[in-house]
């Protein structure tokens, strides 16, 4: 990058002020970090008043500003040897995962009460050790060497990613951001962004990770992808947060593990050729639309089947009557085997008009796959008819399968009083209760019911 | 069992017609085109036959179709027509798959094992299923005839009969649910899809679109359940893109017949929109423009769509309308056309309500297809004029105006218009593969790799 020689010395001149301060600094967040770690957090804010979140945020705007002067300026003469950085990261990084993993493994408390640490804290020890070495990262000024760079602080953030991702995964969502004030999401997008910026310089041969990582992700990926089926499929089975609750782990985190972990092995796979960049731009925007699109439908398709599937999986063995039952209302399939059961095959019966509240017991259509080889003919709101010169033997006594009403239709069928033989009415648990009498509707005005009325003959 | 023979041999009835029509094909085209075509044209025999009284049992399905599959082995012969599938080679092929491309076809078939296990799983349970198709196949496989018994049951002749004989064939061959051939339906467009869109552009962008496709919620719905649609924009569509390899391949007179075949059966399972009109003006416009080659190519088209075509509209207004006629009711449809061209009053508000109403309630569900191919057409711009997707592009806004005038029209003689987005929305669903169609062919088009 070419920039103004004005701007360079500005932004020299703003180093320089800010390069002391950053160190002394993270020297005093280390130093709380620690006393932290073996003491209690909050130890400072109680006795000193002291609040360290602000101290830790101030450090890491400090380093992201220093970091950013530092790609700018392309400075190779670091006070420190980034070395030293990175190896203390990979220290508290590690010390962090044991002892979380004893926590997790044991019981709550298990690493404070054995052995006065608090692992949260390492947490904070690893991120400023990371900045402490991103700071401190010698930047060659050749572009090939530079790129080389790259791709080591590549590896290490797609690491911390996992890592971070990983633990939220053991957790909930945003635990990070609420202990230690930084979303784990951004080692997530630097990691990608920096990653895609190195296949694009690279060319052809964009190989992300050395090979021996390349086929430890490769394992990892067929694992932890393997995990995330597996536990999804046990929340299916069972409930919403059963897997949570057993085992403490969110699968849905899982999900983001298996994109990062995908997102290298992919890369061995997609090459951009140097001549044609642009052309290679394009293309790559291309994919990224395609699986932002691919996204959205399949967000899309999950939500529409989820419940579906999950019936599924729950009832492999279901029958015909319960899978019907789930899928066109417990209400309108119970009634519809009702009169299946209570009317002979050669009868004729009238329904509710074709309308809500009787969407489904209203259509003639409808009713008739169910009912068929019985008649069906439509009947009106209000409106009595001859029922011996039509042919009709039954009417059904239908208050609606769904809440809603059209205009001008309200609950309850038929309003009008019709001669009958007796009034059948459908109970729970499958009982019928038979009433000797005519169809008067003031009778059954407002009453949630729902049975047939055998027409009388004359 | 005799499901699964039963669905064996309508491939391999589709199978020897496609090889009759065309020797070179890709093996998953040709596959996926083996069931759609062996589906739609012998569902269209079993009513055809029915017709003349013949009952539509087990046994005259099963005479018939191995029947037919007899003529055609003889016609391969004459023909010299090369039966191997070479699928040991082709499995081999599978090998030299990247990491990508595995992991591209594994989400395909996340999808397809998705819409199987639902389609097993479920019932016919969807409205129109319930109240029209499956009823009405439940009665053919009872009593054995449709046009015989048709006039006993209202709304029984409303739509034509594909699904319908599907479902029948299923029952015909002991089946209690017909669900899965959708299902099959399905992956079978998938695998033509990815076939066709192979023809043009490389392994890769296929796959991503043959992806993309697979994935769009409405073509996934409607693979789980019994309605016309999915049969419909799949028979439509493929029905324009061997139109298009015709043309741009100088492919042999077996793309237009496919076309025409194909075409024909979209009619076959919707009858009530006039979308196969594109394809026509398209063929009638090609083969008048390059004359000197291609003047009698619309005949070819013409016999195989007519034959469907006509035969349904016969029946339909004979048992909707009571209407019989010695003269073509096809041609009569297209001949009350010129009213609603010439005699139609272009009103500008009523226009911009009809365009409001198609970009909300229609193009906007397009989302997020439309944006990938809105991003592949600003790629493909500068050389729009030289690209040979320009060409399919052409057809998408045929569709495009033809779906707008369209519902012009209707919207002056319906008045409750704007109350059926979903139909329209459904009525609509084959711009989505033409879409995604395109994309896989510009895109290719744009890296060079044509």
């Amino acid at each position: 990058m070419r920039i103004n020689k004005k701007f360079k010395n500005i932004l020299l001149s703003i180093e320089k002020i800010l390069t002391p301060f950053f160190y002394i600094i993270i020297s005093v967040s280390f130093l709380i970090g620690m006393v932290e770690t073996v003491l209690y957090p909050g130890f400072f804010l109680k006795h000193f008043q002291i609040n360290t979140r602000i101290i830790y945020f101030i450090t890491f705007i400090l380093g992201t500003l220093l970091t950013i002067f530092n790609l700018i300026l392309k400075r190779s003469k670091r006070i420190f040897d980034e070395k030293m950085g990175f190896v203390m990261s990979i220290v508290f990084g590690c010390l962090f995962i044991f002892f979380y993993s004893l926590d997790i493994l044991f019981f709550d408390n298990f690493v404070f009460s054995t052995f006065h640490i608090h692992p949260n804290q390492l947490f904070i020890l690893f991120l400023l050790s990371t900045t402490f070495f991103i700071v401190s990262f010698n930047v060659p000024k050749k572009q090939n060497l530079f790129l080389i760079k790259l791709k080591s602080l590549f590896v290490y953030l797609w690491l911390t990613s996992i890592a971070a991702t990983l633990v939220e995964a053991f957790t909930y969502r945003g635990f990070i951001n609420k202990h230690y004030l930084i979303n784990s999401y951004i080692f997530v997008y630097l990691a990608l962004f920096l990653g895609i910026y190195l296949m694009f310089s690279f060319g052809k041969k964009n190989n992300l990770v050395n090979s021996n990582i390349y086929r430890l992700n490769t394992v990892f990926f067929k694992m932890i992808f393997t995990s995330y089926l597996l536990l999804s499929l046990l929340d299916l089975l069972n409930y919403k947060n059963f897997v949570f609750s057993k085992f403490h782990i969110f699968p849905e985190n899982l999900f983001i593990v298996c994109l990062l972990s995908l997102f290298v092995i992919l890369s061995k796979n997609i090459s951009f050729n140097k001549n044609s960049k642009k052309r290679e731009i394009w293309m790559f925007v291309f994919y990224i639309i395609s699986a932002w699109a691919l996204y959205i439908n399949m967000t899309k398709i999950n939500s529409m089947f989820i419940d579906q599937i999950r019936f599924m999986v729950r009832n492999p063995r279901a029958s015909y009557d319960e899978k019907m039952r789930r899928m066109l209302s417990e209400e309108f399939y119970d009634y519809i085997l009702f009169i299946k059961t209570n009317t002979p095959d050669n009868s004729t019966i009238l329904i509710p008009p074709q309308t809500n509240p009787w969407p489904q017991s209203g259509n003639v259509s409808y009713v008739r796959y169910f009912l068929y080889p019985r008649k069906i003919a439509q009947g009106k709101q209000f409106e009595a008819a001859d029922y011996n010169k039509i042919g009709i033997d039954y009417a059904l006594l239908d208050w609606g399968e769904i809440e809603e009403e059209s205009v001008g239709f309200t609950h309850g069928w038929p309003k009008f009083d019709i001669p009958s033989e007796e009034i059948i009415l459908m109970r729970d648990n499958n009982e019928v209760e038979i009433l000797k009498e005519n169809y008067i509707f003031k009778n059954f005005k407002d009453k949630k019911l729902w049975g047939l009325i055998k027409i009388k003959k004359q | 069992m005799m499901i699964f023979i039963g669905i064996i041999l309508i491939t391999i009835f589709g199978y020897l017609l496609t090889l009759l029509l065309s020797e070179r094909m890709h093996i998953l085209e040709r596959i996926g085109l083996s069931y759609l075509l062996g589906l739609g044209i012998f569902t269209f025999i079993v009513f055809c036959y029915s017709i003349t009284g013949i009952k539509i049992t087990f046994l005259s399905v099963n005479i018939f179709l191995i029947g037919l599959i007899f003529v055609e082995l003889f016609l391969t012969k004459l023909f010299h027509r090369k039966l191997s599938l070479k699928l040991i080679s082709h499995i081999n092929n599978l090998k030299r798959l990247t990491t990508l491309e595995k992991i591209l076809i594994l989400l395909i078939t996340i999808f397809i094992v998705t819409s199987f296990a639902l389609t097993f799983y479920y019932p016919v349970n969807v409205w129109d299923a319930l109240a029209l198709y499956d009823f009405r196949a439940k009665i053919i496989a009872k009593e054995g005839y449709f046009l015989q018994i048709a006039s006993n049951f209202s709304y029984f002749s409303q739509y034509p009969l594909f699904t319908s004989l599907s479902h029948t064939l299923v029952y015909v061959w002991g089946g209690n649910n017909p669900q899965f051939i959708y299902s099959l339906i399905y992956v079978s467009f998938l695998m033509c899809f990815y076939g066709s869109l192979r023809e043009f552009s490389n392994r890769k962008i296929a796959l991503v679109c043959t992806l993309l496709m697979a994935s769009v919620p409405v073509f996934f719905e409607h693979s789980t359940f019994s309605y016309t649609n999915l049969p419909y924009s799949i028979y439509i569509f493929l029905g324009t893109v061997y139109l298009f390899r015709w043309i741009v391949e100088d492919k042999n007179i077996g793309y237009v017949i496919l076309s025409g075949l194909l075409t024909g059966l979209s009619t076959w399972s919707r009858s009530t929109e006039p979308f196969w009109a594109v394809n026509i003006l398209i063929i009638l416009f090609y083969s008048f423009y390059k004359r000197k080659k291609f003047l009698f190519s619309w005949i070819w088209y013409f016999l195989p769509f007519f034959t469907i075509k006509e035969i349904w509209s016969r029946i339909y207004h004979l048992l909707e309308r009571g209407i019989k006629s010695n003269s073509s009711f096809v041609a009569a449809e297209v001949g009350s056309w010129k009213d609603s061209i010439f005699n139609t009053v272009l009103d500008g508000k009523q226009i911009l309500n009809v365009l409001f109403f198609i970009y909300q309630k229609i193009i906007l569900t397009w989302f997020p297809v439309l944006i990938v191919f809105l991003f592949t057409v600003l790629l493909n711009l500068i050389k729009i004029r030289k690209r040979i997707s320009s060409l399919f592009l052409v057809f998408i806004l045929l569709y495009l105006g033809f779906l707008v005038y369209g519902t012009y029209v209707y919207s002056l003689s319906v008045p409750y218009w704007l109350t059926i987005p979903d139909s329209a929305r459904r009525m609509a669903m084959f711009f989505i593969p033409l879409i995604i169609f395109y994309i896989g062919l510009s895109i290719d088009e744009f890296t060079g790799n044509i």
